[in-house]
């Protein structure tokens, strides 16, 4: 597709961009993911803002063992490993850091980016369950940051500018889950991987560019017909899925597998839920940013999670589910167990439970066991 | 058969006469054989000060605990569970607003680490069940919280009707307790709060979140009235707030006593049963409080006598391993040669103690009972510093419990900060406060004697 073509370009020469934009005096503004950050603010005070969601590689997950133990998710530590081995420019030219705090794993990336790389490091909180009282924490925690990001770059943040960036992260939102949501057919237009190289763009690519080459997209996927068997469809989940990181959906799309959906922090959570903007705005991002998003496992009651990865599973006529997570994110590693027994119980479809260290050793036996997997389903295993 | 074993754990001869229905029924529940028995004499004499009646008492009220937490189906109407780190506040004000007789209240991975752990060595089987019950090996799961679902799973203690967890300390207890909801249909009230302070606020803390956490009390006493149907009062705040302040501040007496003593006058270890206390909402509070004060005539008299279980003149550490489960790792430091002056979090810098702005403990639920690691993890290194500089330490030994989320990520920061600030050693050393199958003071012992040698030779140049 031609204009996949114009956006790996984009991406390409993107971070010689940020720095000529940084050397003429616009902030770069980074942040942790975990789909808590508003872009929007960031925009609105006339910063650009770039997602840190580089993983997949081992070698920032053994540089990192020199600043904390291993006992932390594979995936944080992995974002202090690019911080500290400063091959990754994007790592290394950010003005501020935007940490929301989710919890003790992605701690652990502000507090080693302020000790061993001095760097600018904002947090703020996100609570573990939704009430008025939890929605009013993290609604002072994004006006926080308003003022953080005001101070940074000295621009004050007015109705009309958050309007206007609400408008265009909206609008990339809404082309994102028409694209996505494309795979609800019964023969995708588009592969998982092809999704989620475009899902991780949105972190980095310039917005307005980005806007014009998924309507492009969205434009010449519609046009596209249907042909091939029928493969299983598979739900991928779990706990990151970070730009890099392909492994998992490249072996089950290898297998015969077709990946429908991609439900992650970096997947459907990202753009199924658009900003309302009737009311005041700030009340409007935290209730699109935290209320009404789809909750990840550390969230409380499980319920809302678990139904609404049965919804997903239910209308993509997902054959099975694949849980990725990465070591020791312990609140995926405990929701698994019961998850699995409820998928059972509510759709009866299989499940695969795969762990990962981002170790290259770990390859040859995923292999086999997603092969084994889409196998299984072929063979009527599955629904 | 466990006559001398309940005598080393200060039972009187009536005592255990009175009690003796209940033992053999927990003990049997519990599948505690001569064999274990044996054992448990074996380390109670070896690792302990047993023969001071101060820790004998204590640990008389752990085996009671013990006894109470098995049996507690059959003799209570209603159970309630937290465990640590939860503010002990709070669940005590509730446990004193209800009957003895009617409701009954415990840490259960606490009462089990400190006994079937600490004296048994036996906590394997519960360790091995909570793995196989959605806890899996491998993944650095806390074993406290495995321990008791593992328990509760094998039928050995038994699920609660009320479950209070903090999560503003750490991420697992949450996590554990949400399995115990989901899986188990046990109601929890969960205390949230999040760790998110910036860099350099630290011991500043922001009243939203201080009221984000008066509001999770809140809801939290609601859902104790309306599954456990007591409202609790103002007495029994009262109450709480007077025997925490009075075993607190003694305790913190005891601390600074041994601390500054030398030769370090009893082990450690000794000062476990008294410190996790802090977060267990026994009801003998007036026998808690009689063994502390017992303990610490009794540590005073040693002291003035000079007599130590570390040589006098030995380098003195800040230890991080405040270990419940395996005592051998703290008396293998101790039998190194070095003398551990404190432990965190055994101590309340003067901060906590005389400047905190939060009198309330509901509001106090928010910023935990040591203020550190809920606060940031600035404030944990900040801490851990000032710990080292109270108590002139020569040298300190980072012992990280491996599974522990809130501890793991400040470790190399603290060593880093330690070093550079003090410019003194420090040992970084991985273990498991709770579960003692992946490491062991023998694994241990060279790092510990090669660092303790590096102390006593430093020691030796400063002086000359």
């Amino acid at each position: 597709m031609e204009a996949m073509k114009r956006l790996s370009d984009h991406l390409a020469t993107r971070v010689t961009e940020l720095a000529r934009l940084q050397k003429n005096g616009t902030k770069i503004i980074g942040y942790a993911p975990g789909g808590f950050m508003p872009e929007e603010l960031v925009y609105a005070c006339g910063a650009v803002p770039v997602g840190l969601v580089r993983g997949g590689d081992p070698e920032p997950v053994a540089e990192s063992a020199a600043y904390v133990p291993r006992f932390i998710d594979t995936f944080c530590r992995a974002q202090i490993g690019y911080r500290m081995l400063g091959e990754d420019m994007l790592y290394k030219m950010v003005d501020l850091l935007v940490v929301p705090i989710t919890d003790h794993n992605v701690k652990t990336i502000a507090d080693c980016f302020n000790f061993f790389a001095n760097a600018s490091v904002f947090r703020f909180g996100v609570p573990h369950q939704k009430d008025e009282h939890a929605l009013a924490y993290y609604l002072a925690g994004i006006n926080a940051l308003k003022e953080k990001l005001e101070q940074v770059t000295g621009n004050k943040i007015d109705d009309k500018k958050l309007r206007d960036a609400i408008v265009t992260c909206n609008r990339m939102r809404e082309l994102l889950k028409e694209i996505s949501y494309l795979r609800l057919s019964p023969q995708p237009p588009l592969s998982g991987r092809e999704f989620m190289k475009l899902n991780h763009a949105s972190y980095i690519a310039d917005k307005r560019f980005f806007i014009d080459v998924l309507e492009s997209i969205h434009k010449e996927l519609q046009k596209k017909h249907a042909s091939g068997a029928k493969k299983p469809r598979i739900l991928l989940t779990g706990s990151t899925l970070a730009m890099g990181d392909y492994k998992v959906i490249e072996m089950a799309e290898e297998a015969g597998a077709s990946i429908v959906i991609e439900e992650f922090t970096e997947g459907v959570r990202h753009y199924s839920e658009n900003v309302r903007l009737n009311g005041d705005l700030m009340t409007a991002l935290a209730d699109r940013y935290f209320q009404r998003r789809l909750p990840p496992a550390w969230f409380r009651p499980a319920k809302e999670r678990m139904d609404g990865l049965i919804k997903l599973a239910r209308d993509f006529k997902a054959d099975g589910v694949i849980w990725y997570q990465l070591m020791y994110r312990s609140s995926y590693d405990i929701q698994a167990f019961y998850f699995e027994k409820f998928l059972t119980r509510e759709l009866n479809i299989p499940m695969l439970k795969i762990e990962s260290d981002y170790d290259v050793s770990e390859r040859g036996p995923l292999r086999t066991r997603i092969e084994t997997f889409v196998e299984i389903i072929k063979a009527g295993g599955g629904r | 058969m466990y006559i001398e074993l309940l005598k080393l754990c200060g039972f009187t001869e009536d005592e255990f006469k009175k009690e003796r229905p209940r033992i053999d029924k927990a003990f049997r529940i519990l599948g505690i054989n001569k064999e274990d028995v044996q054992r448990g004499e074996n380390r109670l004499k070896q690792n302990l000060d047993i023969e001071l009646l101060g820790v004998r008492k204590f640990l008389g009220i752990w085996m009671r605990e013990l006894v109470n937490l098995v049996l507690a189906r059959e003799e209570h109407r209603k159970i309630v569970y937290s465990d640590f780190p939860m503010e002990l506040r709070p669940l005590m004000s509730m446990m004193l607003s209800t009957d003895p007789g009617d409701v009954y209240f415990a840490t259960p991975g606490q009462v089990l680490n400190m006994t079937m752990g600490q004296i048994f060595d036996k906590l394997t089987p519960f360790l091995v069940a909570g793995e196989e019950n959605g806890m899996p090996p491998g993944g650095a799961h806390c074993a406290l919280y495995q321990t008791r679902l593992g328990a509760m799973v094998k039928g050995v203690i038994p699920f609660p009707d009320l479950s209070v967890i903090a999560s503003y300390h750490c991420d697992q207890p949450a996590e554990a307790e949400q399995l115990l909801h989901e899986v188990y249909g046990v109601p929890v009230a969960y205390l949230d709060s999040c760790p998110d302070p910036n860099w350099g606020d630290w011991p500043k803390f922001n009243d939203y979140r201080v009221r984000y956490c008066g509001s999770q009390a809140r809801k939290l006493f609601q859902m104790f009235e309306d599954i456990i149907g007591v409202k609790m009062n103002e007495e029994a705040k009262r109450t709480t707030n007077k025997a925490n302040a009075i075993f607190r501040l003694k305790f913190q007496q005891l601390v600074e006593l041994m601390g500054h003593a030398d030769p370090q006058p009893i082990s450690q270890v000794s000062l476990t049963h008294a410190f996790f206390l802090n977060s267990m909402p026994t009801r003998n509070i007036e026998g808690k409080q009689e063994a502390l004060e017992i303990l610490c005539g009794e540590v005073e008299e040693r002291v003035n006598q000079g007599k130590g279980v570390v040589e006098k003149g030995a380098p003195g550490v800040f230890c991080t391993a405040t270990i419940s489960v395996d005592p051998t790792i703290t008396r293998m430091i101790e039998q190194s040669g070095i003398a551990i002056r404190i432990q965190i979090p055994f101590w309340l810098s003067p901060w906590v103690m005389a400047r905190h702005p939060y009198r309330e403990w509901a509001d106090m639920i928010g910023v935990g009972p040591c203020l550190d690691i809920p606060h940031s993890g600035e404030a944990h290194v900040a801490i851990n510093l000032a710990n080292c500089k109270a108590f002139n330490v020569d040298g300190a030994i980072n012992f990280y419990p491996y599974s522990c989320r809130e501890w793991v990520p400040t470790v190399m920061i603290t060593k880093r900060t330690i070093e550079r600030e003090l410019g003194i050693p420090v040992l970084v050393l991985e273990g498991d406060c709770y579960d003692t199958r992946n490491y062991s003071a023998g694994q241990l012992r060279t790092r510990v004697e090669t660092f303790a040698e590096l102390l006593r030779a430093t020691k030796a140049a400063k002086a000359t």
